[in-house]
């Protein structure tokens, strides 16, 4: 498991800089026990201290939006350098398309949802300048892996020249989750008109009790 | 890292908080943080600082040579009246 619950809930900003030294430690600690293989990673060579420091903001970045949990424990492995922004912008267009639908018949067909939010994050990020990263949820106990899951993306878009991170993530959760054992039982209601009867409830049991009425001198 | 506070993106936040789109729900968040060490506006704090300092440095050698003309003034007063006495 490589994410796990946060007991200190907000002292995220004070430990900033003491989780960059300590993940930057850690990094160097692992080059050093075994080098290979540190000459690539998705972040870049981690033998570069840029492409450890943008390890680290990818880090930070997801304890700062999930503030539950603790992402310490991650590595560059857990991250991918996505290629061009456009795929990237195909692959978010693709998820979100019902998403359109909902803000048009909301706030109408002047501007679609997906122009908004690339306009918007454009804006805030000046998106040809960004390096993307995505984060795919692998492991037990992070937020991306509820019962009723059924999809999710974590994209980070990098702006170096601007120091500036704008992190994108969506999900989607089945709306039937938790109500199966609900529906069974509504189920049964609509069969009874709303309750178990009491032939469904007591089953074999009451046919042996009924041989026994039988018997009996009523 | 300092969560940048951004109007547009607070408002598509909150469209994206939890939207029904029959089947399933989907809820998104988009957030953007600098990660310069040192922002603008700590940049601009700092430097207000060092102007208040320069000041508070400026009016005390004021305040200090205000302080010493006076004194000056007091003994010349003093040293007047002495003479005067003196003359008499």
């Amino acid at each position: 498991m490589t994410v796990c619950a946060r007991d200190d809930v907000g002292k995220l900003a004070g430990t900033d800089k003491k989780l960059s030294r300590s993940l930057d430690a850690e990094v160097v600690m692992d080059m050093a026990s075994s080098p290979t293989g540190y000459g690539t990673s998705p972040v870049g060579p981690l033998t570069d201290s840029s492409s450890r420091k943008t390890l680290i903001y990818l880090i930070l970045t997801l304890n700062h939006i999930y503030p539950d949990y603790d992402f310490s424990n991650l590595r560059a492995q857990h991250f991918r350098k996505e290629g061009m922004i456009s795929s990237v912008k195909t692959d978010i267009d693709t998820m979100l398309m019902e998403i359109d639908k909902v803000w048009a018949a909301r706030y109408g067909d002047d501007q679609p949802f997906l122009e908004v939010l690339w306009k918007t994050m454009d804006d805030a990020i000046e998106l040809v300048d960004c390096d993307v990263y995505s984060y795919k949820a692998m492991s037990e106990g992070d937020p991306f892996t509820d019962e009723g899951h059924l999809w999710s993306f974590n994209y980070f878009f990098y702006n170096k020249k601007l120091k500036r991170i704008l992190f994108f993530t969506a999900h989607a959760s089945s709306k039937t989750v938790g109500l199966d054992s609900d529906s069974d039982l509504d189920d049964a209601s609509q069969r009874t008109g709303g309750y178990n009867s009491f032939e469904e409830s007591c089953g074999d049991d009451l046919k042996d009790d009924s041989l026994m009425f039988d018997e009996m001198d009523m | 890292m300092k969560l940048l506070v951004h109007h547009d993106l607070g408002a598509l936040n909150a469209f994206l908080t939890a939207v029904n789109v029959g089947d399933y729900v989907v809820s998104g968040q988009v957030e953007s943080y600098s990660c310069a060490s040192r922002p603008i506006d700590a940049l601009r704090k700092q430097f207000v600082k060092r102007g208040d300092a320069g000041e508070s440095r400026v009016s005390r050698a004021r305040v200090a040579r205000r302080g010493n003309r006076r004194a000056r003034e007091t003994r010349d007063e003093e040293g007047l009246t002495n003479d005067g006495l003196r003359a008499r």
